[in-house]
């Protein structure tokens, strides 16, 4: 039984799919939407980073200070505002968000987005052997 | 609804309008071969400016938007729209995704006034707790129970498909 499972996100609408990603029922972008609504100081900044998914899925061109390939890193995408971060990781299904943050918890917040990342392929990668078997 | 909610963001529209701005600086240095500072003398406006546009981060006057626009060839041309209908065109632009196998469906066959209803109650987001594959890759979901070959009403029905691998996610 896969630990993972991919959740279509309402927020966005466009060509190319948005999903959020859920490890074990935790979904990382529900928690990061909550702490930012509860601090209650950057709630624009996530409407701008929804509008910014929004044009992304709907492939139309950002400055690279709002969207950003991830450098050294295939397929890994970076959507983002004056002080929040969501990380992407693009798949057969569409735009995956795997991880977000605060700029000030960047390095921190990558970290974790590769660790997520490397955990999403490999179960992907077993359940694909599985039943291949 | 999460949707809705982000429709009626007044930031969500602001960065519309600002990233609509940067892509069409943008296309115009590509369309006439130039660079932010020529395009800043073209246009006898500051560095620092031009910056600010291909940064997406404007929020000028609407006098000076004109201006700028009408510099590089262009109007921007403001629409005003009832939210509700915005609401409901974004909808069905979800919708419209899979819609088209809808009318394949028996008994639901050239069918128009369904998806028109569908975007009604969806906006009212009223439950879909039926479902059937469909057999074509793709389930059906509807807010009453799905027979083959019945015909509904449309007042009271509201379908949609999802394709089955997606489906449940």
């Amino acid at each position: 039984m896969s630990k993972f499972v991919l959740e279509s996100l309402n927020d966005v609408n466009g060509d190319v799919e948005f999903f959020k990603i859920l490890e074990e029922s935790i979904c990382y972008w529900n928690e990061f939407c909550k702490h930012i609504e509860n601090e209650k100081n950057w709630v624009d900044q996530l409407d701008q980073l929804k509008s910014r998914m929004d044009d992304v899925a709907n492939k139309k061109l950002l400055p690279k200070e709002k969207f950003r390939k991830l450098k050294g890193m295939d397929d890994c995408y970076e959507v983002k505002s004056k002080n929040l971060r969501a990380y992407l990781l693009l798949d057969e299904n569409g735009y995956v968000i795997m991880y977000a943050g605060k700029k000030t918890e960047q390095t921190q917040s990558l970290g974790k987005f590769e660790a997520i990342k490397k955990r999403y392929l490999k179960d992907k990668e077993d359940a694909k052997r599985k039943s291949s078997k | 609804m999460p949707r809705e909610k982000v429709l009626s963001s007044p930031i969500y529209w602001f960065d519309k309008a600002q990233n609509e701005l940067f892509r069409q600086f943008h296309q115009y240095m590509d369309r006439e071969k130039i660079n932010q500072t020529q395009l800043a003398d073209r246009l006898g406006i500051s560095k620092g400016r031009v910056s600010q546009i291909l940064r997406g981060e404007s929020n000028f006057s609407m006098k000076t938007l004109i201006e700028l626009s009408l510099s590089i060839g262009i109007i921007p041309k403001i629409n005003y729209v009832p939210i509700v209908d915005e609401i409901k065109a974004d909808e069905f632009k979800r919708l419209n995704k899979h819609s088209f196998h809808t009318f394949n469906y028996p008994g639901l066959e050239n069918r128009t006034d369904i998806v028109e209803f569908s975007l009604y109650k969806s906006v009212n987001n009223s439950p879909l707790n039926h479902t059937i594959s469909h057999g074509d890759g793709y389930a059906i979901q509807s807010n009453i129970p799905i027979k083959d070959s019945s015909i509904y009403h449309p007042y009271e029905s509201f379908f949609k498909l999802e394709k089955l691998e997606n489906y449940g996610k």
